[in-house]
């Protein structure tokens, strides 16, 4: 006898065999209607579903009597399973692999053996489906095909009942994992509420219905979170929601997914209002639920209830404040006196004793600005720094810091430069930010650059784009450098690099914590790059509005007006600031030969030249006699800045009749304004469409613009947008619309002096007025 | 209007005192003082200053009431206000701004510049 041979695969197989469950189970009809099938259709009086387990095999279903189990080792469907191919053996008799095999020599005397394997859908053999006689016989082809098939059916019986079972496991785990998170959803202290994409509320947890006194039944499926939201907050979300995505936010449900839409998670205060009218503070995040091919399925409201915290933030800020008031008013006396006897307002003062009263006053100024350093530091930890968030110029904002902090840096000897970015003269960037708020910050790391700098040394302040998506502002010093070991907590309170700096400097020590703070509430980050005994510069970074990204001065030919300054003293910044929102860009020649060599090379619109100059008349001269440059006007340094603005704006106006560039669509009503203009000796430019005005304005400046804000392709406000980085950005406007525009639009649509008339209410009169208004004095050459 | 006389108005005696060395010595000007609202309303009502310096936080009638009663007194209505104050927090400042005044000197304020900063609110 030779005993079946091990599959290699034995450990794979038993683990299948064990996946149905089935080995030592009863009887059941389903198998048994096979086996006695299988014997009917054999004719044979024994049929087994056998299962050759490690040791054994296991009969699931026995037609004839056949003992439960027997050893594997005699077993016929032991080699059937190994060979995993039908088996059939006429006489076992005469086959040398049953010869002494106690099933063929014992009482059972089995001759005939035919059997079919059951193999599982991933090739595993378990065990046969199968037939035997006492007598030798043979089985014929059709009697072969049905055993075949009825043990496919028996492995289709396993197989489905593995499927069933596997299916009754997964439910149970649902069933089971359904009930943990209802379980925790419930007694977990958020308000949590679930949407469908559309706003609808699926579900709301058992804190939802506690907090706003409503239940499931009464808004599951009918309404969306916007009934728990006060309507005000809701649309002065889209408000606010509108300016930042560039896009109209209805004020509704979708001013409070606009942001998760975009698959962030939106964090911010609301107030939830119950069912019975009674409102509370709640911190809410709303995210939305995504499928795996990224569609939004829905949306997740958790909310916190902030109460308390806020009761807490309200005392601490009262506390703060009061404090500091308390603080300055003894402060005012100590500080007005000190100050009336240092500057010798009530008698001569004796120098040793001045010295004296100078250090006292200093002090109290120390001690005033750790009042306010405490005062901006305490509101910003309770999260009260309420950041009034415009649109201002990165460039303009490093002018302003420099001019403020000008007198400082004379007192320590220190110069300070600037540059902006070069790619900017046709477009700068407007950020948004709070303008007092970063000009903090800026004079700060100015100050701090100011205070370490060796005498005479430079300190420069840089602002240029970083990476197309925010503006960095850099501000770097000569002085000592900061040691690595103290990089790590100088963003911290209190910090400075040795405590001897605080009483020499007269820093409070908070500067950079303060800084940091405001930055990081602009959504920005700032940094320090330090070399030891070469110095350090300290720089933010903060985000563009998305609408800022692209940085193309696709306006070409609309770009700033270069205006050559030449020799003389620099333009104060104040000037060159003011100038530049008058739409003129400053250059400065040092020497009369660096201007000569920039009017051949870069021809500038006009050329500002000090009179007093020597050589100055010469190049006059020059420049009228070559017909290159014969035509560019010359201005002389008036005295003041109202006059210089004057002056420019006339030498770079083109001649002819006051020009009035009409934007609207082209109604009807267009025809009887350029009537109009025309008799009042005034010349219409009507353009169509945001992109001809700009191509028309790019030919001919025009004196005044009229805008209907209606506009098809690019609307009014991108055109004023792009107005306002340009030649133009000063050029009066009168908006003329059909409606009444709300405050933002009001705000956005603004240029030089503007007006806003509503067309059909103003009188023919009136917009005749305000148009002879608008245009002044080029108006009144006519 | 030129500036001559200018009522001063604050609660603490020293600050006061210190208001009118600088803004008579230096500033050259005549100060009338009060120490509380009342008291600024009644002088004002006896001879009307070319401003008033109006501190804020004062116990029982504090500056913005004050300014609100100065308004209806005859002649009242015009008086330049200069507001003073400890309180710094922006969000106070542009509430105080919004209620009609000329301006705000924030304490401690400079007793060397305060006439210079006075000319200057005035002139803009």
């Amino acid at each position: 006898m030779k005993a079946p041979p091990i599959p290699g695969d034995e450990p794979q197989r038993l683990a299948a065999l064990r996946r149905y469950g089935l080995l030592d189970t009863p009887p059941e009809k389903v198998f048994d209607d096979l086996t006695a099938l299988a014997a009917h259709v054999c004719q044979t009086p024994i049929a087994l579903i056998s299962l050759v387990d490690s040791e054994r095999q296991w009969f699931k279903s026995s037609f004839g009597p056949f003992p439960a189990e027997t050893e594997r080792s005699c077993s016929f469907c032991g080699h059937a399973v190994f060979d995993g191919q039908l088996l059939v053996v006429c006489d076992a008799t005469r086959d040398e692999r049953f010869t002494g095999n106690p099933l063929v020599a014992g009482e059972q005397e089995i001759r005939f053996y035919a059997s079919t394997p059951l193999v599982t859908y991933d090739g595993y053999a378990l065990g046969t489906l199968c037939v035997m006689d006492r007598r030798p016989r043979e089985i014929s082809p059709q009697q072969i095909e049905m055993l075949c098939a009825l043990g496919r059916q028996v492995m289709n019986q396993m197989e489905l009942r593995l499927r069933i079972s596997e299916q009754e496991r997964i439910e149970k785990q649902l069933a089971e994992s359904a009930e943990l998170r209802r379980a925790i959803l419930d007694s977990a202290n958020y308000s949590i509420i679930s949407c469908r994409p559309d706003g609808i509320i699926r579900a709301m947890n058992a804190a939802a219905e506690r907090w706003l006194g409503t239940r499931n039944e009464d808004v599951e499926g009918k309404q969306t979170p916007e009934i728990f939201h006060d309507p005000c907050e809701i649309e002065r979300r889209s408000t606010e929601l509108a300016g930042e995505l560039g896009r109209p936010i209805p004020p509704g449900f979708s001013a409070l997914v606009a942001k998760a839409e975009l698959g962030v998670t939106d964090e911010r205060e609301w107030t939830y209002i119950t069912a019975q009218g009674h409102r509370f503070p709640v911190l809410l995040s709303t995210t939305s639920l995504r499928s795996t091919t990224g569609e939004i399925t829905g949306f997740l409201f958790i909310a916190s209830d902030i109460t308390e915290r806020k009761e807490v933030e309200l005392a601490k800020n009262e506390f703060v404040s009061v404090v500091s008031h308390e603080l300055r008013t003894p402060l005012t006396s100590i500080r007005g006196s000190l100050g009336l006897i240092e500057g010798g307002a009530v008698g001569e003062v004796p120098p040793k004793m001045v010295r004296l009263v100078e250090i006292a006053r200093a002090n109290t100024d120390r001690l005033v600005r750790l009042i306010n350093d405490i005062l901006d530091l305490a509101k910003i930890e309770a999260g009260k720094l309420e950041l009034q968030m415009l649109p201002l110029d990165p460039a303009e904002l490093v002018t302003e810091a420099v001019a403020e902090i000008n007198g400082m840096a004379d007192q320590f000897r220190v110069r300070l430069a600037w540059h902006s970015d070069p790619s900017w003269i046709d477009h700068r960037p407007s950020l948004l930010g709070d303008r007092d708020r970063l000009l903090q910050v800026l004079i700060n790391l100015l100050s701090n650059a100011i205070k370490v700098s060796p005498p005479d040394s430079v300190v420069e302040t840089r602002v240029e784009a970083a990476g197309g998506a925010s503006v960095r502002i850099s501000v770097r010093d000569q002085g000592p450098g900061i040691p690595a070991h103290e990089l790590g907590r100088i963003f911290g309170k209190f910090q400075q690099i040795d405590s001897s700096d605080t009483r020499a400097r007269g820093g409070t020590g908070l500067g950079l914590a303060i800084s940091k703070a405001i930055v990081d509430e602009h959504g920005g980050t700032i940094g320090i790059e330090t070399e030891e005994h070469k110095g350090s510069t300290f720089w933010f970074e903060i985000p563009l509005p998305r609408d800022e990204w692209a940085l193309a001065p696709d306006n070409a030919g609309l770009q700033l007006w270069r205006v050559l300054v030449v020799a003389g003293p620099g333009m104060p910044p104040a000037v060159a600031a003011d100038l530049a929102s008058c739409g003129f860009h400053l250059e400065r020649a040092g020497t009369l030969a660096e201007a000569r060599a920039r009017l051949t090379e870069a021809p500038p619109d006009a050329l500002l030249l000090d009179p007093l100059l020597a050589g100055a008349r010469d190049l006059r001269a020059d420049l009228h006699r070559d017909p290159r440059t014969a035509w560019l006007p010359v201005i002389q340094r008036p005295a003041d800045l109202a006059q210089l603005r004057g002056a420019l704006q006339r030498a770079v106006r083109p001649p002819g009749e006051p020009r009035v560039l009409l934007v609207d669509a082209g109604t009807g009503a267009r025809q009887a304004l350029i009537e109009m203009l025309r008799s009042e000796g005034l010349e219409p430019m009507p353009a169509n469409d945001g992109g001809s005005a700009l191509e028309i304005a790019r030919r001919r400046p025009p004196d005044l613009i009229i805008l209907d804000a209606e506009l098809p392709g690019m609307n009014g406000q991108a055109l004023v947008q792009e107005l306002r980085h340009s030649r133009l950005c000063a050029t009066p406007l009168l908006v003329y619309t059909s409606h009444d525009l709300s405050a933002e639009e009001h705000r956005l649509l603004r240029l030089g002096p503007t007006s806003f008339l509503v067309k059909g209410r103003a009188t023919e009169r009136e917009l005749l007025g305000t148009i002879l208004e608008l245009l002044g004095d080029v108006g009144a050459v006519r | 209007m030129t500036l001559r006389k200018i009522l001063l108005v604050d609660d603490e005696a020293d600050i006061r005192l210190v208001a009118e060395i600088s803004l008579s010595n230096l500033g050259g000007w005549q100060v009338i003082q009060a120490a509380s609202g009342p008291e600024a309303l009644d002088l004002a009502a006896q001879e009307l200053p070319d401003l008033v310096l109006l501190d804020v936080m004062m116990p029982g009638m504090d500056g913005p009431t004050a300014l609100q009663k100065l308004r209806g007194l005859a002649g009242g209505a015009e008086v330049p206000v200069i507001f003073m104050t400890a309180k710094v927090q922006r969000a106070e400042i542009d509430r105080l701004l919004s209620l009609g005044v000329r301006g705000l000197i924030p304490k401690p304020f400079d007793p060397m510049t305060l006439p210079a900063e006075i000319r200057r609110i005035l002139g803009a």
